[in-house]
């Protein structure tokens, strides 16, 4: 319940302070909903579905004037990506641990912090490639945007994944079992 | 349950597609007047809290300069339409239009912004956005109590404008140089290449028939610097806007001419109705 509702504020709140505030700032800023999610989704095996709905509320949430679905299809990627490798698998974890397993061993043994970064960086390119590919911007502001975007975005997402990686949460016997249930 | 690690996903994957195609081909509107009255009410109760310390005593302010940029506004009409009488082009500038006051309220990554103004105040699509400083933008979004602006300067955006001095036409489009020194100028493309155009000329709107989406006579901004003509068909210029595109706060919509002179008619909250004829009917209309 209360990875539930951590979630639904999350998805609610993040578009608001990204548009009120972060993209205010003049020096640029990282985008909170992706961050949000990469940061989120270990935690949960619904991964994709916290992914599409934070992605969706980001292309709804005003001024967002692109094509409405393009952050819900990269974020419930990334998102479904983060679920599916769980941190430590227990027996009988589920479908898609296992299926999961085979390609992605490395990365799957890796600290949250450390499989964040490659995922945060993968889903800023791919939705800069959408965006040039839907037509919603053209070709050269994003690729002048990209190298700035990128340094926010994947640092955060580093930064704080390590944040909620250190963060006392749950006794460690019982934190795989709660999250793992709740979504 | 088991499966759902796997066939959920799939179906969000999917759904996230039909989106993206369903945007494509038909606008989805109702979804994002839907996000507008869900995260925009957010962003605006936001936007109202931080702004609650310094509002108190600001609303005077606020008001006379609101008055004072209409005024501003219809004197500079009122002297464009004695300087070109011949030109039909401008519509009705003796009546000022009507205008509705708003603040912006968040940013986003592509060049636009939301304001807190929507379709209950009369707004509505390419409807001029300006501020005290010059133009801003037009509106692209109209949600029912939030719309968004699509900002001058960016790459989508082209303004028909004029110099302000030699009356010479021309098309202002925004996102010229991404990074470096001139971030956040406009590009100016006269239509006659052999026009003459000095550093410090002022561009200003040339406005549209309708006045959709951008009335005439809004300053845009002053030409920087000139690129040398090289027998192109055009003769073009870079221009620093006169708005502070970071620094943006309190906002004017222009929702169409002024019905009637005596009727001061942003408080009146019905949706502006398009007037497809010319502005000398409306008289008869009354």
């Amino acid at each position: 319940m209360r990875a539930f509702l951590l979630a639904a504020a999350f998805v609610i709140l993040a578009p608001v302070v990204q548009a009120a505030v972060v993209n205010g700032l003049p020096w640029g800023g990282p985008d909170l909903v992706l961050i949000g999610v990469v940061a989120l989704a270990p935690m949960t095996r619904h991964g994709a579905l916290l992914g599409f709905a934070a992605g969706l509320a980001a292309d709804i949430a005003p001024p967002a004037d692109h094509t409405i679905g393009r952050h819900a299809l990269v974020l419930c990627l990334a998102g479904w990506f983060l679920a599916r490798i769980p941190s430590e698998t227990p027996a009988g974890f589920g479908l898609a641990a296992r299926a999961g397993r085979p390609r992605r061993a490395g990365l799957r043994s890796a600290p949250p912090p450390v499989r964040a970064a490659p995922v945060a960086l993968v889903a800023v390119l791919l939705d800069a490639l959408l965006a040039v590919l839907l037509g919603d911007e053209p070709r050269d502001p994003v690729l002048a945007s990209l190298p700035g975007s990128l340094a926010w975005t994947v640092l955060g997402a580093v930064a704080v994944s390590a944040v909620i990686s250190l963060l006392p949460w749950r006794r460690p016997s019982s934190r795989r079992r709660l999250w793992g249930r709740h979504a | 349950m088991r499966t759902f690690g796997r066939r959920v996903p799939v179906l969000l994957v999917l759904l996230s597609i039909v989106l993206i195609a369903t945007d494509r081909w038909v606008s989805l509107t109702s979804l994002r007047a839907f996000g507008s009255a869900v995260f925009g009410s957010l962003e605006s109760a936001a936007s109202s809290a931080a702004r609650w310390p310094a509002d108190t005593g600001r609303i005077e302010s606020l008001e006379r300069e609101n008055a004072r940029l209409r005024a501003a506004l219809l004197a500079r009409n009122d002297e464009q339409h004695k300087r070109d009488k011949g030109d039909k082009s401008d519509k009705s500038p003796e009546d000022g239009y009507r205008v509705v006051p708003a603040h912006t309220i968040g940013f986003g990554r592509d060049q636009t912004v939301t304001i807190d103004v929507g379709s209950a105040a009369g707004v509505a699509r390419d409807m001029t956005v300006f501020d005290s400083d010059g133009l801003i933008g037009r509106v692209v979004q109209a949600g029912p109590a939030t719309a968004t602006v699509q900002l001058v300067t960016s790459p989508s955006a082209s303004v028909g404008a004029r110099l302000a001095g030699s009356r010479e036409a021309g098309m202002v489009e925004g996102g010229v140089a991404k990074g470096g020194p001139d971030r956040g100028l406009l590009r100016l493309s006269l239509l006659n290449p052999e026009a003459s155009v000095q550093v410090g000329d002022d561009v200003v709107t040339l406005g549209s028939p309708n006045l959709r989406p951008y009335v005439p006579g809004v300053p845009i901004g002053s030409v920087v610097s000139v690129e040398a003509a090289s027998g192109g068909l055009t003769r073009t210029a870079l221009v620093r806007p006169f708005a502070r595109f970071t620094a943006l706060d309190l906002v004017t919509v222009v929702l169409g001419p002024e019905t009637t002179p005596k009727s001061s008619a942003p408080k009146s909250p019905e949706p502006k109705s398009p007037e497809p004829k010319d502005d000398k009917t409306k008289g008869d209309k009354r």
